[in-house]
Order: structure tokens, then sequence, then C-alpha cells
């Protein structure tokens, strides 16, 4: 074969064949091009930016139309024709030019008459004037010569005036002339200016058509394969400095491309519009360029978060708000959730916990309304006392423990009382803040709930152990002291009063403003209105609808009388009560009853199971065999006290309650400062069917049901999760959610941070401090709060509006009044301001967070006004009366007091401002919406405040603020200096 | 019944068991040739993987991890390895028949033909070259690159596992020390098979298929590329979940799950467990038993070897190459060995010197 080889020719393959094959590769690695070119030309950010393109062009040819109608309608009634002809009227029909030229001759002729007027009356005026000085002159050295001279001079005189007046008139005559030219010049440039105003409108919106109809320069820079040389569908981005992602020992300027799809985010007028095409909902707070976060500056990831380089749904990580937007977006998008993706984007009802990046330490942020829900309840839950926090709840840690302390357990509840609200605090009060830490989700298996019974048995007596003596204050007519039972019978005895004035009390004094009373159902203002409360966050205080289940009388008269004497560091304030007024309120409130809960009985706790848990317990602190002979050593009761003090510790009782010798307990929670970054495979998911890719979703769940994780797991004590059951609802989770989620390492530079000012240092503070005595509770802060509102028909009758607070009082007089509540200013208003025996410090940062956040100055302020001569005086009283101003204000004159429902004139020097006073009187109900006070001097015309206040005829020249300044001026006057209340601790109210 | 397809196909693709029945289906593949080689069989067996497949795409577990786009790679490498090494044996048999009937084999007849540059050779790469382009585009296409965020350096995934084509080592390494399995292991494969010409000078086969005449080295050389290699990158991608650990094709990636550690070393078999005594200090003494097997599987196996069992290779090789492709073969036969060990007695290292971090 070898030999044959060289001669035969037959080829391996028949080119041909292979040809075939050719045709066949080269086909299908054009369809292969094209299908790429299409996947590329069709991504959805293309889409969607042609889409907008198209929207944009309808939306200005549609109006185009309306302008153009407007101006084609060359119609008398259409706006456009009408200035058309008008300017056609001044130039032509009045003939502009040869007016404007007679008018200029007029003007040349009149002030060529005026000058020959006015000369002659000059030489004449500086004649006289020379006479004059010659007749004075004459008078001390001639005065015989002065005679004549006088004499010439008051024949002079007359024809010099008559000169004047002549002057005047042909004055007066060259300046109306001149009037009437700049009138008819502006008339006329008026006109023009809307002729260009709409010719301009037209102009820009022929250039939007122009700009975004579909042109053959736009199919062709966009066509397929060579839209990468110069296309006008670009990847729309924004390098934000200042704000990065954290590349791993690289920082990196963020980028942000979200407007690639959502082209109109900052744009007005696309608010209907669907998704993508949506303008964002709150432009005036963001995206949009006069808003305080700018997207230039601000970008969208910063707060959205999610990947901020992603072009594509999924890539982008879009995170749905629940399962039904999931659902949609599964459909439309292809949606899923990614397990790549670390910081996707945060569901849209949690997105207001982002604001913390920027503005750390702030508790209260205008249009936030989630992330103030939020703040506050972890403040009134106490989520802080287990769990650190940077910033605000750090501060707040520091201040005070959440819960009220337990060292006077003793006097106040009786054990079986306390265990039985242990076992199960909501059965005793619904709403209570306190949590469960038993019957949850992991322990409530019979053998669990055996040892439940041991534990809560235990606790109660190591607490019992460790309170101290506590004597209530003694109501009237008993005397002495000691704990035996005849002198608490008495005091009992003579604690209680008459409960139907005591409900009329509760109704009136301000025990609403934090506290629930079933017989006083609240009225709900919605949002945006004073008075609105938040729905999610619970009142300030208990409700009180089961105090007679609870405390007895000696106890709880004591309380009201004076709370700081069982707990001086109590939230609740002293109510100034009387001591009848008290005994009527113990007598209300103690009717007040859970007669399902005082039925019950707390289970047994059983011996062996306490050995058990005592042994578990030693086993960890010494060797095995020790610790059962320890158990077998020990007393039930020492057992108890062994095993209080255990649990107490593993519990965490001390994060919220003050516990003898727990004093400096640790957190025993997780950090949350940081959680917000923490990494999704580090959350423990268990069983429990949520999506597995989301820190929220986890976060969520652990807020509503924190032990949910053990179930379906077998766990020791020690390992199942302590974290107790609050039972909030989804929407205060997802409040609590959003500010959790905002916890994050810093991604944001210094400079983004919002600077925080002396100003805005005072009004954080402030804040803290309106919080922590619950200020906002009966007053409208900043437009915010006041939801006892709810119990009043008439919102005058309830506690003021502090809308200018700053501006109005004298900050020295606010401190001490602060201070001191013993004066009375409103005596119309039945609630009272209770003594809150606040410290100097809070006081002060009170008083400056007034000054703050009205931008008054503090402390130092100018004088406060002018003294008035006595015929002022008589003047301004005279108007006083006819204002009718006595018949509200009280006023003191010489020895004689003029009572009145209205506040005393007499504080005016000491406590109001002289500015703010006159701004009251001119119109009092812009300052505190629904006064009672009338605008006494009102305006010109209601629509136009500049055109100034009607006055009161006859007096100071007819000028209204001059009246109002005077009536000021009086009323500093008059008044005396600073009233000296009487002393705090007197529990006598001052009227 | 899916359910009990599921739970058996689970419990067959226990690493042992997985792994056992590799080799036997090899020796199977390789002992009859002639059941499986011919179109009508090899069709059924094709389709009936399709079925196999596809039943088990039903499953949710198993979709999640077969139809990841990193995963198309290994179909595609399952696929087309059956399909050459099909296309090898078929022809080999075709061959082996003709010879026996004295005929030429197939590549007698075509290489008697003339092949020439153009078009044949330049016009076939062109052709392969627009097919190979038109593939990738529309796989690129299909099958999205698979981005994910910036690798954070402080964050192990919870699946760490190598390139797919390192999958089969990622597997050695729980048999073996990572000097063994990350550095020993590979350096002798890339070593054996460059020494390959060297010691394999048989001419037999040279530009034919034949399985009859080259029936020892193709079954050894199959053995280590599609038992110790491709299983093993099977069993590593769809079988190896979080924490490497063992998960069946069809059981969900559970992160947490806890498989029990209990792996022991020889010497506390020997020492501990046979001896009842505790382990001797000096590592010599502790050591012994190890060292000698280890000495004796490398040293004293082939010489007893070439005078029993394999007299007739070192006839023919001579010393040294007999020696080098002996010693070359236990290294490789010593991975199913220790695999079985592990196994079969929980055994963690023959020899194991930390001092020195010696382990084998």
């Amino acid at each position: 074969m070898a030999g044959t080889g060289p001669t035969n020719t037959e080829t391996v393959y028949q080119t041909r064949s292979l040809s075939k094959w050719f045709a066949i590769g080269s086909i299908l690695l054009l369809i292969s091009v094209i299908w790429a070119s299409i996947q590329d030309y069709a991504r959805p950010w293309k889409i969607y930016q042609r889409q907008y393109k198209s929207l944009v062009e309808n939306a200005a040819r549609h109006q185009m139309d309306r302008v153009e109608k407007m101006m084609s309608e060359a119609a008398v009634k259409n706006k456009l024709g009408d200035i058309e002809s008008q300017i056609a009227k001044v130039e032509k029909e009045m003939n502009l030019d040869t007016l404007i030229r007679e008018i200029d001759s007029g003007i040349e002729k009149r002030e060529g008459e005026y000058y020959r007027v006015n000369s002659k009356f000059q030489i004449a005026k500086a004649e006289l004037d020379a006479l004059h000085y010659q007749v004075e002159h004459a008078t001390m050295l001639h005065p015989i010569e002065a005679e004549k001279l006088k004499k010439k001079f008051d024949a002079e005189a007359p024809k010099v005036e008559v000169l004047r007046i002549d002057e005047e008139k042909f004055r007066l005559a060259v300046n109306e002339i001149k009037d009437r030219k700049i009138d008819i010049l502006k008339k006329k440039s008026d006109l023009e200016d809307q002729l260009t105003k709409l010719n301009k409108t037209k102009t820009n919106l022929q250039k939007q058509i122009d700009e975004n109809a579909a042109s053959l320069g736009f199919l062709v820079r966009n066509a397929p394969l060579v839209d990468f040389v110069a296309p006008t569908i670009k990847v729309n981005q924004i390098i934000l400095d200042g704000l990065y992602d954290d590349y791993f020992f690289n920082k990196v300027a963020r980028v942000d491309r979200c407007m690639s799809c959502h082209v109109t985010a900052d744009q007005p007028g696309f608010e209907k519009y669907p998704q993508p095409f949506k303008t964002h909902p709150k432009l005036d707070l963001m995206v949009g360029p006069d808003s305080p976060h700018p997207y230039e500056k601000v970008g969208c990831t910063t707060c959205h978060a999610g990947v901020p380089q992603s072009m594509d749904f999924n890539l982008a990580a879009h995170t749905p708000k629940d399962p039904i937007q999931a659902a949609e977006w599964e459909e439309q998008y292809g949606f899923h959730y990614s397990h790549h993706i670390k910081t996707p984007m945060i569901p849209l009802p949690l997105v207001e916990g982002k604001c913390i990046q920027c503005h750390a330490n702030e508790v209260n942020l205008k249009g936030a309304p989630t992330f103030n829900a939020g703040m506050r309840l972890i403040e009134q839950y106490g989520c802080y006392g287990c769990h650190k926090f940077t910033g605000h709840f750090e501060q707040m840690a520091k201040e005070r423990k959440p819960g009220p302390p337990l060292t006077r357990l003793s006097g106040k509840l009786d054990p079986e009382w306390v265990r039985k609200w242990l076992l199960d605090p909501k059965s005793f009060r619904p709403s209570t803040t306190m949590p469960n830490f038993w019957k949850t989700h992991n322990n409530s298996d019979p053998s669990s709930l055996a040892r439940g019974y041991v534990e809560i048995d235990a606790i109660s007596h190591f607490l019992y152990e460790q309170t101290e003596v506590y004597e209530p204050v003694n109501p009237p007519g008993v005397n002495g002291s000691g704990q035996d039972e005849k002198i608490k019978t008495a005091r009992i005895a003579a604690a209680m009063g008459n409960s139907e004035n005591g409900k009329k009390l509760v109704g009136s004094v301000g025990c609403l403003a934090c506290h629930a009373v079933a017989d006083f159902p609240r009225k709900v203002i919605p949002a945006g209105e004073i008075g609105h409360a938040d729905p999610r966050v619970p009142l300030f205080g208990p409700e009180l609808n089961q105090m007679g289940s609870k405390v007895s009388a000696d106890w709880l008269y004591s309380w009201l009388i004076n709370p700081k004497h069982y707990s001086p560091n109590s939230n609740m304030p002293g109510m100034k009560l009387q001591p009848q007024e008290a005994k009527d309120l113990t007598a209300y409130l103690l009717e007040k009853k859970n007669e399902k809960f005082e039925a019950s009985k707390f289970p047994e706790a059983k011996d062996d199971v306490r050995d058990a848990v005592a042994y578990e317990f030693l086993k960890a602190e010494k060797p095995s065999p020790e610790a059962l002979a320890e158990v077998v050593k020990m007393s039930a009761n020492e057992k108890k006290s062994y095993l209080g003090k255990k649990l107490v510790s593993h519990y965490g009782c001390y994060s919220c309650h003050a516990i003898k010798g727990f004093e400096d307990g640790p957190k025993i929670g997780a950090e949350l400062s940081l959680h917000g970054s923490k990494e999704v495979t580090k959350f423990a998911f268990e069983n429990v069917h949520i999506p597995h890719t989301s820190r929220e979703w986890w976060i969520y769940t652990k807020v509503r049901t924190p032990r949910i994780w053990d179930v379906g797991k077998m766990r020791d004590f020690q390992a199942k999760a302590r974290m107790p059951h609050f039972g909030f609802n989804s929407e205060q989770a997802n409040a609590i959610t959003a500010v959790v989620i905002g916890q994050e390492t810093k991604k944001v530079d210094d400079s983004m941070i919002r600077k925080v000012d002396a100003r805005l240092e005072q009004v954080i503070a402030g804040h803290r401090v309106l919080h922590r005595y619950n200020c906002v509770g009966c007053h409208a802060i900043e437009g915010r709060g006041a939801g006892v509102l709810g119990h009043y028909e008439d919102p005058s009758e309830g506690p003021p509006n502090l809308n200018t607070q700053g501006l109005k009082t004298q900050s020295q007089w606010l401190f001490s009044f602060l201070k001191n509540t013993n004066v009375m200013i409103r005596p119309w208003v039945k609630i009272r301001m209770p003594q809150f025996s606040m410290s100097d410090e809070d006081a002060r940062t009170l008083s400056k967070y007034f000054a703050a956040v009205d931008g008054a100055n503090y402390p130092f302020v100018s004088a406060q006004a002018n003294p008035l001569t006595a015929a002022e005086v008589v003047m301004v009283e005279k108007m006083i009366n006819a204002q009718g101003c006595l018949s509200c204000h009280a006023v003191r004159k010489a020895g004689e007091e003029v009572a009145g429902a209205a506040p005393h004139f007499q504080d005016v020097k000491a406590r109001l401002n002289g500015e703010w006073v006159t701004d009251w009187i001119q119109d009092p109900n812009k300052i505190m919406p629904g006064t009672r006070m009338p605008q006494l001097w009102p305006p010109v015309d209601a629509e136009n405040p500049k055109a100034g206040l009607i006055p009161v005829p006859g007096y100071f020249n007819d000028d209204a603020n001059l009246q109002i300044q005077k009536i000021r001026d009086y009323l500093y006057q008059i008044s005396a200096p600073a009233r000296v209340p009487p002393k705090p601790e007197s529990a006598v109210q001052v009227r | 019944m899916l359910n009990l397809f599921t739970s058996i196909l689970n419990f067959l693709s226990n690493p042992t068991i997985f792994f056992t029945l590799s080799c036997l289906a090899w020796y199977w593949i390789m002992k009859y040739p002639e059941k499986w080689t011919p179109p009508g069989v090899i069709k059924w067996i094709f389709l009936g993987s399709l079925l196999l497949l596809g039943i088990s795409l039903l499953d949710p577990n198993f979709r999640r991890e077969a139809l990841k786009p990193d995963n198309f790679p290994i179909w595609l490498l399952s696929y087309s390895t059956g399909f050459v090494f099909w296309l090898a044996m078929r022809r080999a048999i075709v061959n082996d028949e003709r010879v026996a009937a004295g005929d030429v084999t197939i590549e007698k007849t075509e290489s008697d033909k003339k092949v020439y540059t153009w078009p044949d050779l330049v016009y076939s790469e062109l052709i392969c070259m627009v097919l190979g382009t038109a593939f990738l585009i529309v796989w690129a296409i299909i099958f999205k690159a698979p981005l994910e965020d910036p690798a954070n350096s402080g964050v192990t995934p919870a699946v760490a596992k190598a390139p797919w084509y390192f999958l089969g080592l990622q597997e050695i390494l729980v048999y073996y020390d990572p000097w063994m399995a990350g550095v020993v292991l590979p350096g002798m494969i890339v070593v054996g098979l460059i020494a390959l010409p060297y010691f394999d000078r048989n001419p037999l086969g040279n530009g034919y298929y034949t399985l009859k005449e080259r029936k020892l080295a193709i079954w050894l050389f199959g053995y280590g590329f599609f038992v110790l290699w491709i299983a093993l990158l099977f069993l590593g991608t769809f079988m190896r979940g979080p924490g490497w650990n063992f998960f069946g094709p069809f059981e969900p990636w559970d992160s947490h799950k806890v498989v029990a550690l209990s792996n022991i070393n020889l010497s506390e078999i020997i020492w501990v467990k046979l001896l009842g005594v505790g382990l001797p200090k000096p590592w010599y003494i502790r050591e012994f038993v190890g060292i000698v097997l280890c000495v004796g599987y490398l040293a004293v196996l082939p010489p007893v070897l070439a005078a029993t069992v394999l007299h007739e290779w070192y006839e023919k090789m001579g010393f040294l190459r007999y020696n080098l492709v002996v010693n070359l073969l236990l290294i490789m036969f010593s991975l199913p060995l220790k695999m079985y060990l592990r196994w079969g007695f929980n055994l963690k290292y023959i020899v194991t010197l930390p001092d020195i971090g010696l382990n084998i």
C-alpha cells in the first residue's frame, strides 16, 4: 500500500461537505451574534430610557398643543392674543412713539417753565434768607434799624411763599408727566415680558419634542452593534464623594446608577406613572435639587442600599416589602432573592432606619415617622437595657433603667402577685411593656413550665430578700410610723376618699397624658394634625385599669401625693394634689380590678424540680459530686435565694430594674450597634420559614417572636434564647427593625454626616429630655405630640402649644419655672403642669433647647420695652379698656386685684420677651393655633398680611403697629418683678 | 415513588458506595466492552441517563445544584468524555474484530487517502472555530456570568469550593494531609503524565484504536482518569455541600449539618485499641508500624512483585523503568487504599509526626 500512496489522489474529506458544514456554522454564528446584539439592545435600562424619551415627548406634545392653541386663537378672551393685541394697542392705536415724543416735549416744556419759576423762587429765597440774617444781626446792635428791616422782611416773606407754592405746583406737574411716561413704558415692557415668557415656554417645549422624538440620528446612534460609538442612551451614573463602598482594605467612592432606569426620580410631574418612571414621593425632602438631600450629593443607595453599580433588576438587589410584592415581581421581573449579595435593598417600610448613618444621635427627624416611632419604642420598651447601641441609647442607658426599681418591692406588692405577674404579665395588664419570660415559644411544654414555676418562685424569693423596708406617707389623720398591722389598717382606712371625685380628677388633672383609663376613651386625631399620637408608640405610663388588683390604698395614696418618696428616680411627676384629691383618686383607682387575675393562683413550685435546677447551676461552678452534696445540704430557702440570684443574672432582670447587688451588671443582649451590617449568613434562621437571604426578616421575626428559633431544636436551658416576648404588633416590629437595620458600620465620610453645631446639639439634647419627662404627651412641640388633646373637644382647654416658646419666654424665667412649676399661668386650664423636680441640668438643657429650636438668643436679651410718658399711659389705659383686654386678663392695679380668666398681666415683664409680645398681639392664632386670644387688630386684607392691620381709631396717629407697641411698653411698665412660687415640696397647689 | 427514587439515589451517592460503584462500573466496562459499545445499546444507555436526569430535575434540591450556571461545564464534561470514550472503545472493538478476521483496521483504510493542508486541515479548523465561537456566544447568553459582591477577605463563604477542575483534588484532601493531597499526588500526576512516553514504549495501538492489544494500559490509565479524577470531580461538584459535608443529590444543603469526626491514627489503633496501653513517647516506637508499612509498600513491595506476579514486566522493562512505573502505580493506588482504610477503620493517618508536619 505504501507504494501506491503518492499516486492516490483521493482525499479524506470532501470539500463540498466541508462547505456544507461551513455554511451551517456560519449561519449559527450569525444567529448567535444577532441574538447577542438583541440581548444587549433590549437590556431593561435601555428599554426604560427609550420609554422615558417617548413619555417626555408625548407629555411635551400635549403641553405644546395647549400652548399653541392658546397662541393661535387670537380672540380677545385668549390670554396671549389679549397680550398681543394690547401691545398692538399700546404701540399702534395709541401711537406710542408719537405719544412718547409728545410726552417728552411736554416734559421739556414743563421743565423749562419749572426752571424759570424755580430760579425766581430760589433768588427770592436767597434774598429773604439774607434779610433774615440782617434782622437778627441788627436786633442785637441797632434796634431801630432792626425794626425797619423786620418790616421789610415781613413784607417780603409772603411774596417768597407765593413763589414757593408756585414752584411746588410746577415741580409736581413735571413729576406727574414723568410718572405717566414711566407708567406707559412699564405697561409695555410688562406685556412684552409676558409674550417673551410664552414664547420661551414654546421654545422649550419644542426643544423637548425635538430632543426626545425618534429622530434618525437617535436611531442610528443607538442602533444595535454601533451603539458603542456615541450612544444617546447611556448609563446614567453619579459618583458620590464622601459616601463609599468598603471593598475591604480599599474604600471606593460609591457609584449610583439607579437613575439609568429610574430616569424621572428627580423630576416632578411623574408622580402617577408606574415604576420605574415614578417621581420620588418625597421630592421636597429627598432627591430633589432644592431638598436637603439632593441626588447629586446623596444618591440613592445611601438610603435604599442595594448594589449601586448593577443594571439588572435582580443584580441591583431590589427587595420586596412583603410576599405579595415578591410574587408580583417574580412575575414581572423574574425576581428572586439573591444569596450572594451582601447589602440588598432595604424594603421600603424600613428605609427610614438608614437616616441614622448621617443623623447619628438624633432622636426626632422630620419626615421620618417610622424612624421616630422605632426610636420611641426602643426607649419605652427599654431595648437599650440589654442591648448595646451607640449614640442616643448609650446615653439613655447611662441615665436611667427603663423599668421601675425593685429595691423597695415589699412596700408595694405582695409576693403572690409578683409571682403571677412574672408568669404572665400580659394576663394582668394587656398593654404592659413588661415582656413575657415564661410561657413563650421555647418554654411552654409541661417540663419547662414546671421549671418556670421554680424559677419564678426563686426570683421572687430573692427579690424580697433584697428589698429594703418602705414606709408610705401618712394620710391626714394618721400619726406614727412602723409596719405593724394596726397602723397599716389605719393608713388604708384614711387613704380612701370619694371615688366620684376621683374620677373627675383623673379626667382633669392630667393623668390621661401618660396613662390610659378605660372610662376615658381617647379620640383619634389624624396624622398631620396637632395632637396626633402615633398608634405604634404606647402611652408613656401604664394603663390604670387594674390598680385595685395590684396595690393597696396606703401605698397608692403615698405614691400619688409624692411619687419621689417611694422612687426618687421615677418618671412619674408630682401632680400637685391636695391630700383630699389624692384620697379621692386612690378610691377611684382601686375600684379598677382584674378579677380573673385575682382569682388565679400561682402553681406549685416542686421541690424535685428545684433540686434539679439547683444542681444544674451548681454543676457549672464545682465538680459534680460536690454540687450534688451541696444540693442535699441546702435548705429550700437557701436554694431559692441561690437560684434567684443566678436567674436574675441569667434573664437580665437588672437590665431594666434596679436590684440590689446588680448595680453594675453587664448587658446580656447582643450588641446591636453594627447589626445592620452583620453578615446574613451569620444569622441563625434555624427552622423558621422566612427568606434566609435577608437580615430584616430575621430581625423582624426576632422582635416579634424572639424565641421562635428554639422551636424544633433540642437545646439546654443555657443555650435557649433568652430574649423575652414583648408582644409587638407588626407595625411596631417594623419600626424597631428599621432602627436596628440602620445600625451599620460607617460608610459615610465625616463631611457627609450632618454637622452638629452648638444649636443642633442643644436641640438633640433637648429632645432627649422632652422624651424623658414626656413633655410631648401634653404639649405640642415642633408641631408634634400633645396626644392628650384627644381628650379635649376644644384644644384651647388643653395644655398650651409650645410653638415659639424659645422666643416667647425669657430663658431665666423658663429655667426657674421648670425647676418649680408652682406658678399658675392659665387659670382656665384644668390640666396641671406637674412638678417634675427637674435637675438644674435638665432644666437648663430644656430652656436652651427652646431657645435653640426657635433660633432665639440665649440667655441674654435686649431691653424689653421703652418707658411711656404719663400722658401715653393714660392713652394706653383707655385703649386697653376700649379693646376689652381686661375682660379676660387679670391685672393688679394700685392695691386692687382685678381677677381674670386669661394670663395675669403682672407676669409679662418677668416672663415674656418684648418682641414676641408684639408678634403675639398682632396675630395670636398664627403662634398658637386655636388660641382663645382674639386678633384685636385685624388685618386690612386677610389675603395679604403685608397690607397692615386696622388701627383703633383715635390713638397714636391711628398707627396700628405703634398702638401695639405702646401696649407692650405699658405692660412692661405696670408688671411686677417675677413672682416667687412656693417651694415645690409643698403638696398644696397654688392658684 | 419519587421519594423512593430519591432516597435510593441519595443512599447510593454516599462517597463509600459511590466510589465503590465507580470502581465496579469501571471493572465491568473494561471486562465486557462488547456489551455496551454497540450503538443500539449505547443509545439506550444515553437515553436512560437523560431520563434519569429528567426525573431527578423534578426535585428542587437537585434542580438547585444541577442548573447552576457554574455547573454547566460538569455536565458538558460528563457527556463529552463519555461520548469520546465510547467512540474510542467502539472503534477499538471493531478494529479488534477486523484484525481477528484478517482484515486491516479502519484507520488503515483511511490513512492511504491524502490529507491536504488546504482544504482539509485549514477548512476544518475554520469550521471548528466558527462553531466554537457560536457555541461560546450562546453559552454566554443563556448562562449569565454569576456576578457576586466584591470578595470580602473577612468572610468565608458557607460553601468553600475550588474551581470545578480542582474538585477532584479537593476530595483527596479529605483523606490525605494537604502536603500529600496538594503537593505530592498532583506532582506525581504531572510527572507521571510527562514520563508516560518513556515508560510505555509499546508500538501497538499507534495510529489506530485497539483494546485487545493494550488492555492493561487502557485499564490502568482509565482507572486513574475516569474513576480517580472525573468521578471525584462529579462527587465534589454535586455531592459536597457546606463544610465539604456529604449531601445526597436530593438533599438540601444545610450549612449547620453536624457529622461525627472520630478518626484515629494507626498508632492509636495499635497501641491503645489493640495493646491497651498508652501511646509510647518516642516517635520512632509510636509510629513504628506505620513507618514499616509505608516503607514496605513503596520499597519492599516492588521487588517482591518483580519476583512473583510482575516478573514478566520486570524482564521487559529492566530495573529502573520497572521500579519507576510500579512506584507511580502504587502511589496512584494508595488513594483508593487510603479511602477504604478511612471508611473501614476510621483511619486518620498511617504515620503522623506533627513535630515536622509529616502526616501520611
